[in-house]
């Protein structure tokens, strides 16, 4: 047992850096792959007929699956950022910003992230797994049969639907999670609501939301086509559906952290040009 | 709803916001009501009052022999040697954002961007290290375990182990704890590390390593590194007890084992987030009652 | 009027089909016999562009299949329809939302216009109207093929693609499908490929009969002189069905 440790440590330094380039090449295979599937999907959406049912459909059961999780994990989300800042603020004696910097925290990071996350766990997974089943039960094949394409008829709908609903949810998540942080404030850090509100309004701009609003609806393109394309090319059986949510899951995961990074360095680098509005909001 | 949060919420703020809120939840038209509310919540209930019961079966069997070292180790190396791309990953890009927003949000509060590694480790060992580790690791571990456990009882192994005397929570659930424990220790120091790391290279451009690393130092006490681990050690049996729960309860076929997969890794999560919650209050009223 | 001139196909190394030519006339049915794996599915699903040949030409209907994308094989698709060996019905929709799937896209149709078209082809293949509400798992097997096969003539196609449509029926089931297949060509005029293993079926149903092995047909001929022929392969080939 410890000598096959040993020998899967023992890895050759070319075979190593060989594996590397191949995963390399693999990964922009990938990124390639899913790029042309998206452009099929954009192409498409504008082809008639437009599937009005499933579409409708889809923004039910992606908005009733989702609303609770969003609203529970973006409500004690809210708490934890409200807990922790205090914290580190109060090293820094700075607990005056506390209102300011939790609401700004959570409307620019905190708030998108978590949103796009438990909807890729939930709803991106669930949509690769559908996908995955008629994919492997050849349902898929026998759309192509009827002289359809099953892009049009199956992804274009869910597609949407997802893109839609993470902006709206992360809407939602974003005003259950700024309740969240507040009553924690109020309640069990014995912040005065004044105290809360001071720097509140100078901090959060319309600026921060915007940044939140454009993420989201970027995590929202993401996750559904990063589900929508896994489901749609699952490998055989049980364990490619398998397979097929698994890496939705991580895929998802990486490429929303990923583009959080960019649109908030873009953001910094461009802050000086965007020109800060008050929240609108009198006292 | 509305009608009472207008009579009751005096504060103005609050009032538009949950204002807000139900608008929202109207317009959706699904309902919402008390009632709707509390079944929904009577059942959630439900699945943590039996997931928690799980907890609690596997924590006790974990002490009781026989040991299965190998099994332990085998789910170790599962579960953290092919997670760490992701965590680094991940955890890279946390880092890089953390210091990217502090360094942007300190300068126009305080004016200087000094304390930003102090800041940002805070948040990274205190936080995001556990919690974002647990995540992840519940996204790519947990689902991969509820889909094998799933499987399991689809195919009826599961039965065939209980008529073969064998306790399935000791056989299958234990080794899996006990390795989620391990890896996700090790996970969220690698991620810490990672994201503090990373943190460094986006931080302000005359901020030497050592320099980054002693202001870090400076704020960041033993006290935070304790959180890290007292957060790793209660998260991780959620990973591996949600999941086999949720396996042990799949039907239906394959649709059965997607189905408890989705409902593993996200309940896990919601999980994660509450004993987060919790930790931090007890951690905050802990502290008052200290000073 | 389906051909194919000099198809080869290759998987990896195994040659699936070699230079195989054949000419099937409107109206016909003709059955594909042979062994498992002989690639008498490969060959049918040439015909609607779900796979393309190394070499050689594909024709129906005055079309070249094998030349055409994605985009043009979609009209190509209404005129062939294919029902698979296991029935691939859409199994989150009932039975009247599988049968009107293809009608729903492809023609402007009134809702009363699609509910007539749904139950007559419902009477088409031998089915209560009463099916119509029912979901897919909810039907036996050999009730399921019968949807699929109405939902494939419900965009009234000139061919039908039937892969192994009497496998795992018993043989009352059997019956009454092969009974369907003469009806179709009788009352519409389908040119229809059988592929299959089923000699009976064969016996009362097929036009003409092509023995796949090897990459190639061994044998083209009516039933009748199928079952005469001295070649030692068919011999074998007839005892052991």
């Amino acid at each position: 047992m410890l000598a096959r440790l040993l020998n899967f440590f023992s890895l050759g330094i070319f075979q190593s850096l060989g594996k590397i380039l191949l995963s390399l090449w693999e990964m922009i295979e990938g990124v390639g792959a899913r790029a042309i599937f998206f452009w099929d999907i954009i192409t498409k959406i504008w082809k008639r007929p437009f599937e009005v049912r499933e579409f409708l459909l889809q923004l039910y059961l992606v908005g009733v699956q989702s609303l609770a999780i969003v609203a529970v994990s973006g409500f004690f989300v809210g708490g934890i950022v409200a807990l922790q800042f205090s914290y580190a603020l109060g090293l820094f004696g700075a607990q005056v910003y506390l209102g300011g910097v939790t609401t700004s925290g959570l409307l620019r990071e905190v708030g998108p992230v978590l949103v796009a996350i438990m909807i890729t766990g939930r709803i991106g997974a669930f949509i690769a797994a559908e996908l995955g089943t008629m994919k492997v039960t050849g349902q898929a094949e026998a759309i192509k049969c009827l002289g359809l394409d099953p892009i049009q008829v199956l992804v274009v709908p869910r597609f949407l639907a997802v893109v839609i609903m993470i902006f709206l949810l992360t809407i939602f998540g974003l005003l259950v999670s700024l309740v969240g942080g507040a009553l924690v404030s109020f309640f069990m850090l014995d912040v005065s609501i004044s105290y809360y509100l001071v720097y509140l309004l100078k901090l959060t701009t319309v600026w921060a939301f915007l940044n939140g609003m454009i993420k989201s609806f970027l995590f929202g393109i993401l996750v559904g086509l990063l589900s929508c394309y896994e489901g749609y090319n699952a490998e055989q059986g049980a364990e490619g559906v398998g397979r097929a949510v698994n890496r939705t899951l991580v895929y998802a995961s990486v490429v929303v952290f990923l583009t959080d990074y960019i649109v908030a360095a873009i953001a910094s680098l461009t802050f000086t040009l965007a020109q800060e509005i008050e929240f609108p909001f009198g006292s | 709803m509305s009608e009472w949060v207008k009579a009751n919420v005096k504060n103005a703020f609050l009032r538009a916001i949950l204002i807000a809120l139900l608008d929202i939840l109207y317009i959706a038209r699904l309902g919402l009501t008390f009632e709707s509310i509390g079944r929904n919540l009577l059942r959630f209930l439900e699945v943590v009052g039996g997931i928690f019961g799980l907890h609690i079966r596997s924590l006790f069997l974990l002490f009781l022999p026989p040991y299965r070292f190998r099994e332990m180790l085998r789910q170790m190396v599962i579960a953290g040697w092919q997670s760490i791309p992701l965590i680094a990953i991940v955890l890279g890009f946390i880092g890089l954002i953390t210091v990217l927003e502090l360094d942007f949000q300190l300068s126009r509060v305080v004016g200087n961007t000094d304390y930003v590694p102090g800041f940002a480790g805070i948040l990274i060992f205190r936080e995001f290290g556990p919690t974002v580790v647990a995540a992840m690791l519940a996204a790519r571990v947990g689902a991969g375990w509820s889909a094998e456990i799933g499987n399991m009882k689809i195919t009826e192994q599961i039965d065939a182990m209980l008529l073969a005397g064998v306790n399935p929570v000791k056989y299958l659930v234990v080794p899996r704890v006990v390795a989620s424990a391990a890896m996700l220790f090790a996970m969220s120091v690698l991620g810490a590390s990672v994201a503090f790391f990373a943190g460094w290279v986006v931080s302000r451009a005359d901020f030497s390593f050592w320099a980054y690393y002693a202001m870090m130092a400076k704020f960041v006490k033993l006290a935070d590194i304790g959180a890290l681990f007292t957060k790793a050690l209660v998260f991780s049996p959620v990973i591996p007890v949600t999941a086999s729960w949720y396996g042990f309860r799949a039907q239906g076929g394959a649709r059965g084992v997607g189905e408890a997969t989705t409902k593993a890794v996200v309940t896990s999560i919601l999980i994660i987030i509450l004993l987060d919650f919790m930790l931090n209050a007890l951690s905050q009223k802990l502290l008052r009652t200290v000073l | 009027m389906i051909e194919f001139k000099k198809v080869w196909k290759k998987f990896g190394e195994q040659v699936v089909l070699r230079d195989l030519s054949l000419k099937i006339e409107t109206g016909e049915i003709f059955f594909i016999l042979g062994r498992t794996g002989a690639g008498k599915t490969v060959l049918i699903r040439m015909l609607v562009g779900l796979l393309k040949p190394d070499a050689g030409e594909v024709w129906l209907s005055g079309e070249r299949v094998d030349l055409l994308n994605e985009e043009q094989l979609r009209a190509v698709r209404k005129k062939c329809g294919m029902i698979f060996q296991s029935p691939t019905l859409f199994d989150s929709i009932t039975v009247f939302e599988n049968i009107a799937f293809g009608l729903r896209r492809h023609f402007n149709l009134r809702e009363s216009e699609i509910e007539e078209r749904v139950l007559e082809l419902l009477r088409l293949v031998h089915l209560e109207p009463e099916v119509s509400g029912l979901l897919p798992s909810e039907l036996s097997f050999g009730m399921q093929k019968r949807v699929s096969l109405a939902r494939a003539i419900a965009l009234s196609p000139s061919y039908l693609l039937y892969d192994e449509p009497t496998t795992g029926l018993d043989p009352f089931t059997a019956r009454q499908i092969n009974q369907l297949i003469l009806e179709l060509k009788q009352k519409l005029g389908i040119t229809s490929i059988v592929v299959s293993h089923d000699l009976e079926s064969m016996r009362s149903v097929s036009d003409r009969v092509g023995l796949l092995e090897n990459g190639n047909f061994l044998l083209i001929a009516t039933p009748a002189e199928f079952e005469k022929s001295a070649d030692p392969f068919v011999r074998k080939f007839l005892e052991a069905c």
